[in-house]
């Protein structure tokens, strides 16, 4: 699996009992949640929501050092990976894009946001076709491939085949 | 006569009230800060902190997607997360063949226990959700 492991990650789905997804979103990408994206936060940031956030305050006696390193190198690392997200509700289709460069880890949240199956035709991307349930979310973790990949409501997804060098 | 009037007002006054179990981890303020607004409208509410709140959330039958944090029970029925009371009165008054019970999946910021006190709920939906899996817009903020 594209996904490189990471003891942070199996935390931030349990800390607490409920996981930090909860209020974050299932891959600290926010979600609509009180809490919001936090892709990226430092271990400076954690420190200081642990000790000053009053819903953070209560984690304080869960976690140790060694779990807030982890928690920290595990927020840290998703930064590094670019987040598609599209949001499927009976509208149509949001969608929020970060740039791609190609061999990267690519995180896609796709979200049923209705209340009918949502199938989803994701041989572009190498995967089998999937339907996402009622309100349920799919994460697919994609390394990029050079090409424009259409998604649903003219979202395009633009990998470019090399890097531009400038000398 | 007069003290049979005051106990059948005072009986009247209280028929909405629920008796409530409350499932949440320990660590959760905001759970507390729901069960704080369904006490002050009267309602009795028993808390319990499971070693494994997931695993009592698969005992008792709440659908992964509608999480929240704290699952309440009352007549057995589910009632997951920050649900506004008048919903969840509503329901129990006239529960839906099938019913298994309500959601507000997530952690919406301005629903009860999370919005600042006094102001209005938004932004979030009470989901239906029945014994057959099957999900439903119930109300919306």
């Amino acid at each position: 699996m594209a996904e490189p492991p990471n003891p942070g990650r199996d935390l931030y789905l349990t800390a607490g009992g409920y996981g930090c997804g909860v209020c974050h979103g299932p891959v600290a990408n926010g979600g609509g949640q009180a809490g919001g994206p936090i892709r990226g936060a430092t271990r400076e940031a954690l420190d200081k929501a642990l000790k000053e956030q009053p819903t953070m305050k209560l984690l304080v006696d869960e976690l140790s050092q060694d779990n807030i390193a982890d928690l920290s190198r595990y927020l840290e690392l998703l930064a590094q990976i670019p987040l598609v997200e599209l949001v499927y509700n009976d509208l149509g289709w949001a969608i929020t894009q970060e740039p791609v460069t190609r061999g990267q880890t690519v995180q896609m949240v796709v979200s049923n946001d209705s209340f009918g199956d949502l199938a989803l035709d994701l041989q572009a991307f190498g995967f089998a076709p999937a339907t996402i349930t009622p309100l349920n979310t799919l994460v697919l973790e994609w390394i990029a491939e050079a090409g424009t990949f259409f998604l649903p409501d003219n979202g395009l997804l633009v990998v470019p085949a090399e890097d531009i060098c400038i000398h | 006569m007069r003290s049979l009037i005051l106990a059948l007002s005072f009986l009247a006054g209280t028929v909405a009230a629920e008796s409530i179990t409350v499932y949440k981890s320990s660590t959760c303020g905001c759970c507390a800060e729901w069960i704080k607004i369904m006490e002050s409208k009267g309602h009795d509410v028993e808390v319990k902190h499971p070693f494994n709140l997931q695993g009592a959330k698969d005992d008792l039958g709440v659908p992964r997607q509608l999480r929240s944090c704290h699952t309440a029970v009352i007549n057995g029925y589910l009632f997951e997360g920050h649900i506004p009371e008048q919903d969840i009165l509503r329901f129990l008054a006239n529960p839906p063949a099938d019913a298994k019970g309500l959601a507000v999946p997530g952690m919406p910021g301005m629903s009860p226990g999370m919005a600042p006190q006094g102001q209005a709920y938004s932004g979030f939906r009470v989901i239906g959700f029945d014994v057959n899996g099957k999900f439903s817009l119930v109300n919306q903020y």
